[in-house]
């Protein structure tokens, strides 16, 4: 069954009929607010899709909030009429809304940027938009074997955490981590931390830090003053394929929507989650052996079956 | 010097077969002969990559694409309409089908030396399969094709139990087993190919995973071909069993996690019946 909130114009999701597909008879039935903030973008688009696909057999009233004058006040009427079990936001704009929101259904998100940065609440759950970084090294090790020195750049406001845990997990995965933490990453800051750093690496890893990353012509230096220095640089994201990464491990997009439905199953089955906030479980891989080859930098054969683009010479 | 002539004399061969090959095509059938492709456990979105990397490597051999399917049923419809191309498919897969199809499997993909696979599963914090009851289990292929698997595994007494699991599709066998050791799920079913490389990437998280069933062996990827294509297409299938001549070729196998093929008629009598359609 599938419901559009009345509130929402131009004919929403024409045609988003629900696939059975992969529901085994045994998952509780439930009604679910679906807030997505712009299914017009793929990433965002293709979650629902997987979450819908996994969850058949659930009402779902959807809201696609980029055709929709939804506001916290029309959300808290929508709940207040419908009573869904659960409320599940896409993208940092739905989950903002969602926050906003009085209701008391429990909500799950995925897709949020830093979602740290929202107000942590009971009975809010998701699924984060980015890698653990033990993930992030251990695909490392698994695709450059050879690359064992990893160079990290940080603002400490922002990862002074995550870094440490970083640090302590690379020596199970027979790592060295090189770590400059910039307390003031203004561009000096940052070209002498990298020009000291670069000497002492075998690969310059780029973890999401918005004190580092601040700005498209930082993010072009950076990758200048790696390249300059023969160094391959290994990011988070697909994005920086333009920018000269050699390698990239990104989450799956479909498998974010895949694990949102395992966590709203739970959720409507009353269970409590072992964790409110998972990281990502599957790995969308981009490796350039070109690039690579360039830098005598060595990838693991045997790692190919994993990579989903190989980016050659041609 | 012997191998010299040898290679020499398949060079030949290949020639002829490719000339006879062409010019029958000519009269009678689409420029392009195909390889087909599927696999429920590979990537979705590196088939792109697959399509690229393969067709640079056939194009300049012959008149050859290379065709990947992500769908079960539309590999099994191009199967059913076309009788001109290589099929390659799980070994699970052609199992289940060549009861069905005039197929005839003639190459046996290889790693490391094995052409069999056991899928393993594998749990952390768990005493035995029975305290599985109602966890999120990581594997890849789709969730149809893993509750059967599990199913299988686990023989028909624990049906009950596959029916309770959360069954989280991933991408890769490294996913499943990262998602155990990263708390994303609870078990994994992977290969056992799989959990050799977690011990190489991380001996302490492979420590820390608990075997608790295991699948019979199943043959890794085959190459079959259609019996009424099978002298036309002996070209190409040349051509695939000798890829891993080449830097390519290798790297392209290395894709399909493979490091070669076998000719089917060259395994042990056990192996090779099996294989063998009825």
């Amino acid at each position: 069954m599938c419901r559009r909130h009345p509130l929402t114009k131009w004919g929403l999701l024409l045609g988003a009929l629900l696939t059975p597909a992969a529901v085994t008879g045994q998952e509780p039935a439930g009604k679910i607010v679906v807030l997505n903030t712009a299914r017009s973008v793929d990433r965002y688009r293709l979650t629902e899709e997987e979450f819908r696909r996994q969850m058949g057999g659930q009402t779902i009233i959807d809201v696609n909030l980029e055709e929709s004058d939804l506001d916290a006040a029309g959300l808290n009427d929508l709940i207040a009429r419908e009573h869904p079990d659960l409320v599940y936001s896409i993208g940092s704009q739905a989950f903002h809304l969602a926050g906003a929101a009085a209701g008391g259904a429990p909500q799950l998100f995925s897709s949020v940027i830093n979602w740290q940065r929202f107000p942590q609440r009971a009975g809010v759950y998701g699924i984060a938009n980015e890698l653990s970084l033990s993930q992030e090294l251990s695909l490392l090790r698994y695709l450059l074997p050879k690359a064992v020195r990893v160079g990290v750049l940080f603002d400490p406001k922002f990862n002074r955490e995550r870094i440490a845990e970083a640090k302590a997990y690379s020596k199970d995965v027979g790592l060295t981590l090189v770590e400059k933490s910039i307390d003031n990453p203004v561009n000096d800051e940052v070209d002498d931390a990298l020009l000291e750093l670069l000497p002492q690496i075998d690969i310059l890893w780029l973890v999401s830090d918005p004190g580092i990353l601040t700005d498209r012509d930082r993010v072009e230096g950076i990758f200048q003053a790696a390249d300059e220095a023969g160094k391959p640089v290994y990011a988070y994201s697909e994005v920086f394929i333009g920018f000269g990464a050699s390698l990239v491990a990104a989450p799956d997009i479909p498998t974010i929507g895949r694990q949102a439905a395992t966590l709203a199953q739970s959720l409507l089955r009353k269970e409590e989650p072992a964790a409110a906030v998972q990281f990502p479980a599957g790995s969308n891989i981009i490796l350039d052996a070109c690039h690579l080859a360039k830098l005598n930098t060595e990838y693991n054969p045997d790692a190919l079956d994993s990579v989903n683009r190989l980016l050659g010479c041609h | 010097m012997a191998a010299e002539s040898k290679h020499r004399t398949r060079w030949l061969r290949r020639r002829a077969w490719t000339a006879a090959a062409l010019c029958c095509a000519a009269a009678t059938a689409p420029a392009e002969d195909a390889v087909f492709f599927f696999n429920p456990e590979s990537s979705i979105d590196s088939y792109a990559t697959l399509k690229t990397a393969f067709d640079t490597y056939l194009a300049p051999l012959g008149p050859y694409v290379f065709q990947p399917f992500n769908v079960r049923a539309t590999f099994e419809q191009a199967l059913a309409q076309n009788s001109r191309g290589v099929y390659m498919l799980s070994g699970w897969h052609y199992g289940e089908i060549k009861g069905r199809q005039s197929l005839d499997a003639v190459l046996v993909g290889v790693s490391k030396g094995a052409f069999l696979q056991r899928k393993i599963l594998s749990a952390k914090d768990v005493a035995d399969v029975s305290a599985l009851k109602g966890v999120t289990v990581a594997g890849t292929g789709s969730e149809d094709y893993l509750r059967t698997l599990l199913k299988q595994t686990l023989g028909p007494e624990r049906h009950a139990l596959v029916d309770s699991f959360k069954v989280l599709s991933v991408p890769k066998d490294i996913d499943a087993l990262m998602a155990v050791s990263f708390g994303m799920a609870q078990a994994a079913i992977s290969s056992e190919a799989s959990l050799q490389k977690l011990a190489a990437i991380n001996p302490k998280q492979h420590s820390q995973l608990k075997p608790l069933a295991q699948s019979e062996k199943a043959f890794l990827l085959i190459a079959t071909v259609p019996r009424s294509f099978r002298q036309e297409g002996a070209p190409l299938v040349e051509i695939l069993e000798d890829m891993d001549k080449k830097p390519e070729g290798v790297t392209n196998l290395k894709l399909l996690g493979l490091d070669g093929w076998k000719r089917v008629e060259t395994l042990e009598a056990p192996y090779s019946t099996q294989l063998r359609a009825p």
